[in-house]
């Protein structure tokens, strides 16, 4: 499958995520120089947004790193079309999207990420990207 | 209407009478209507006014139920079947049942749900179902054991003679021979008996053939001989239309040969509501409640937008869609128990349905109790030629048009039909091409003395005169035109279907068919038990939690009630393999509510960034055209 001619939908959203991993990656990293790396930060977004003590220490930058190494491996399992990469990637732009509307409420908006959030959704629901992805599943999206 | 039943019609009636297969546990089967209103009293409503009595129980005729009679607007007649039912006889007859579910004998007879509608459908869906489920408190509704008192009237009437019966019908309609089996069952105990949407008295339904004469006019051999059936047609719930109907030789359509070359379709029957159905199964029906009705048109549109105008989602054939806002509802028509046929000992008693049938023409009223429930499911029917509200079924007056047939020629008839059809077409075709050819003449002088009076002053009105009347001749020569052109399309259409008739090729059978409606599969879902008992409990459940934090951690109601909805709904979509339908739709939501917040924040600079590009598109374009002269 990875082999044969791929819709150019497909291709947008693979660039996409590779872009989009690429991104937050580099500005992932930049924070983190700029915290000195790991630093406890108890002023992050998940640690303001959720009730558990668990997630106060941890640093924005490291949760970025994370969410960026997950996209850039969500994009070569797309490449190699994998299975579950479809619902790993829409999972993952949920995250996203949710993210950075939390971040709008509170004051501190992401617009780049909405933008490649809803244009990354909307790819992956082309008809010609699911098809791709729906082999060996049992499962029917949209 | 007003034909006279005659024995031939019995004979075609007999020839192709239907087999019915119903599902275990099925308590009411098809009975003449004469021990039915042996067993009734004739009540009247009037809107604010108790019942009245008209005629007691026994004393029902058939003179007396269709003497005439008139009421203030708003009153309704009907008839009542079942009173309260007799303790003892009530306790002894359940008491019966109990032994008999458990003999062995009548294992056959018991009704096991199998994997319920709940465990089908999603928890949007169960919510709505609970409160469909409240509305019945409010509701007028056929009351809690009617259904048992009445299985116990009709084994009564069945103790004393068992017989099945159908109320025939035989109308001739555009080279038609339509026969309609008409089944009356005392009551539908689809709510109480199998989980359905409702309870009523009286059942009315039918099933149609239609046959055409495959003879020759100058043979000796009778009608009933020369009948050949083409297309069949059952009744479910209130549906109508093409879908309803599938052609003879359609593989769905299961037949059964007699000995006596008789040829008589199958039919499945949805245990306790009586629909049919062409094939075995359990089919998953939908209730749209009135109050709901605009969120089912919204979520429809939703829907279509999605599919239709963004062309977005999964491009296969899907399983059947499921509006959240209408209550699915499982009509089991799995034909594993009572059959009932033509070879059988106990078979079918035919009676003949027509103008010297008086209780069909002469009573208007309902044929069980009026509840007075608005949504109409548990008033009783009326009979096979009216509605409830006294006005002629479409399926009494237009049995063709009720089927989608009014459209379609008789086998024998079509080659005629097509013929004719050609023939007024290039009629047409031939009074366009003269029509043209004058109005042809007409501009091309037209056009030669505007040519002349362009110039002349003093001729300028004319002139002007000219001009419109070329414009307007113009366009009428286009519309003649473009007319003309597309006949002949249908004309070498037609043609072609000429040829393809004459060699005997049939249009697919199921070409007519837009909606099939089929049985839900049964192994669609994940740990199917488990499943199926967190269906059930799950919307109690819920409600109990929202009540227990309430009183305990009011601070954390709206996140606890999220967390809990969300953790139901996604347990839930892993039991129906629909997890990742699930997700999506979730980033759909979230992308659609962030794309919002960018149009608001960037409103303007999205309208500007808009013309700048549509602007400088327009610069590279002519740019282009330019650099490649």
């Amino acid at each position: 499958m990875a082999s044969a001619r791929r819709p150019r939908s497909w291709s947008i959203v693979f660039t996409l995520i590779l872009v989009q991993g690429i991104g937050v990656l580099v500005y992932g990293l930049y924070l983190a120089y700029l915290e000195g790396w790991l630093r406890r930060d108890p002023g992050t977004l998940l640690g303001r947004f959720l009730p558990f003590a668990f997630f106060k220490p941890v640093s924005y930058s490291l949760v970025l790193v994370l969410f960026a190494l997950l996209a850039l491996l969500l994009a070569i399992s797309l490449h190699r079309t994998r299975w579950w990469a479809w619902t790993a990637a829409v999972s993952l732009q949920g995250i996203n999207l949710l993210s950075a509307l939390i971040e709008y409420l509170q004051q501190r908006p992401n617009y780049a990420g909405m933008l490649f959030g809803i244009v990354i959704v909307f790819y992956l629901n082309q008809s010609e990207v699911q098809e791709i992805f729906r082999g060996g599943r049992g499962e029917h999206h949209g | 209407m007003g034909e006279q039943p005659t024995r031939w019609e019995l004979e075609i009636l007999r020839q192709f009478e239907p087999v019915l297969h119903f599902t275990r546990g099925e308590r009411f089967f098809p009975i003449d209507v004469e021990r039915y209103l042996a067993e009734c009293s004739l009540w009247m409503h009037k809107p604010d006014s108790p019942p009245e009595l008209i005629i007691g129980e026994g004393e029902i005729t058939v003179e007396n139920l269709t003497a005439p009679r008139v009421g203030s607007p708003g009153t309704i007649f009907y008839l009542k079947f079942i009173e309260p039912p007799d303790l003892v006889d009530y306790a002894r007859y359940q008491i019966r049942q109990v032994v008999r579910s458990l003999s062995q004998r009548d294992e056959r007879e018991v009704f096991h749900p199998g994997r319920g509608r709940l465990a089908r459908v999603g928890f949007g869906s169960r919510f709505v179902d609970a409160l469909f489920s409240m509305t019945l408190l409010l509701r007028g509704r056929v009351p809690g054991d009617t259904a048992t008192a009445a299985a116990m009237a009709y084994e009564r009437m069945q103790s004393r003679q068992e017989r099945y019966a159908y109320y025939g019908r035989v109308v001739r309609e555009n080279s038609w021979f339509i026969l309609q089996y008409w089944y009356f069952y005392p009551f539908n105990n689809w709510r109480s008996g199998f989980h359905g949407a409702n309870d009523h008295e009286a059942d009315w339904e039918m099933v149609s053939v239609y046959c055409y004469e495959d003879s020759d006019p100058e043979s000796a051999v009778s009608v009933e001989a020369q009948l050949k059936p083409q297309w069949v047609a059952y009744a479910s719930h209130e549906f109508s239309g093409d879908d309803l109907r599938r052609r003879w030789d359609d593989p769905e359509l299961r037949k059964v040969i007699t000995a006596d070359g008789g040829q008589h379709p199958v039919v499945y029957v949805g245990a306790g509501s009586h629909a049919s159905y062409f094939s075995p199964g359990e089919y998953l029906t939908e209730l749209e409640l009135p109050f709901l009705s605009p969120l089912v048109t919204f979520a429809d549109s939703l829907d279509a937008f999605w599919h239709r105008v963004l062309k977005l989602g999964s491009a296969q054939p899907e399983k059947p869609k499921f509006n959240i806002f209408r209550i699915p509802f499982v009509d089991y028509a799995r034909g594993d128990g009572k059959s009932i046929s033509p070879q059988q000992e106990k078979g079918w008693e035919a009676h003949l349905l027509g103008a010297d049938t008086p209780w069909a023409f002469g009573y208007r009223g309902l044929w069980g109790l009026y509840t007075n429930d608005p949504i109409a499911g548990e008033n009783a029917p009326a009979g096979p030629v009216y509605n409830r509200k006294g006005d002629v079924r479409r399926r009494w007056y237009d049995p063709l048009g009720w089927a989608g047939l009014d459209k379609v020629a008789a086998p024998k008839e079509a080659l005629e039909v097509l013929s004719n059809q050609s023939l007024q077409i290039q009629l047409r075709c031939t009074e366009l091409e003269d029509t043209i050819e004058q109005k042809n003449k007409k501009l091309t002088g037209l056009g030669i003395q505007e040519a002349a009076l362009r110039g002349h002053l003093h001729l300028e009105a004319v002139h002007r005169d000219h001009l419109q009347q070329i414009a307007f001749l113009s366009n009428e020569l286009k519309s003649l035109k473009h007319e003309l052109a597309v006949e002949k399309l249908k004309l070498e259409a037609l043609k072609l279907q000429k040829t393809r008739m004459q060699r005997g090729e049939l249009v697919p059978a199921r070409d007519h068919i837009r909606h099939p409606h089929h049985p839900m599969p049964q192994s669609s879902l994940l740990l199917a038990d488990l499943a199926e008992i967190f269906a059930a409990i799950s919307v109690g459940i819920l409600v109990l939690a929202v009540v227990l934090l309430m009183i305990f951690a009011r601070q954390f109601l709206l996140l606890g009630v999220a967390s809990m909805i969300g953790f139901v709904i996604l347990l839930e979509a892993s039991f129906r393999r629909r997890l990742s339908s699930l997700l999506n739709g979730l980033a759909i939501c979230l992308a659609a509510i962030s794309l919002s917040v960018l149009i608001y924040e960037f409103f303007w600079e999205i309208v500007v960034t808009g013309v700048l590009m549509a602007g400088l598109f327009n610069i590279f374009e002519n740019l282009r055209e330019i650099i490649h002269r």
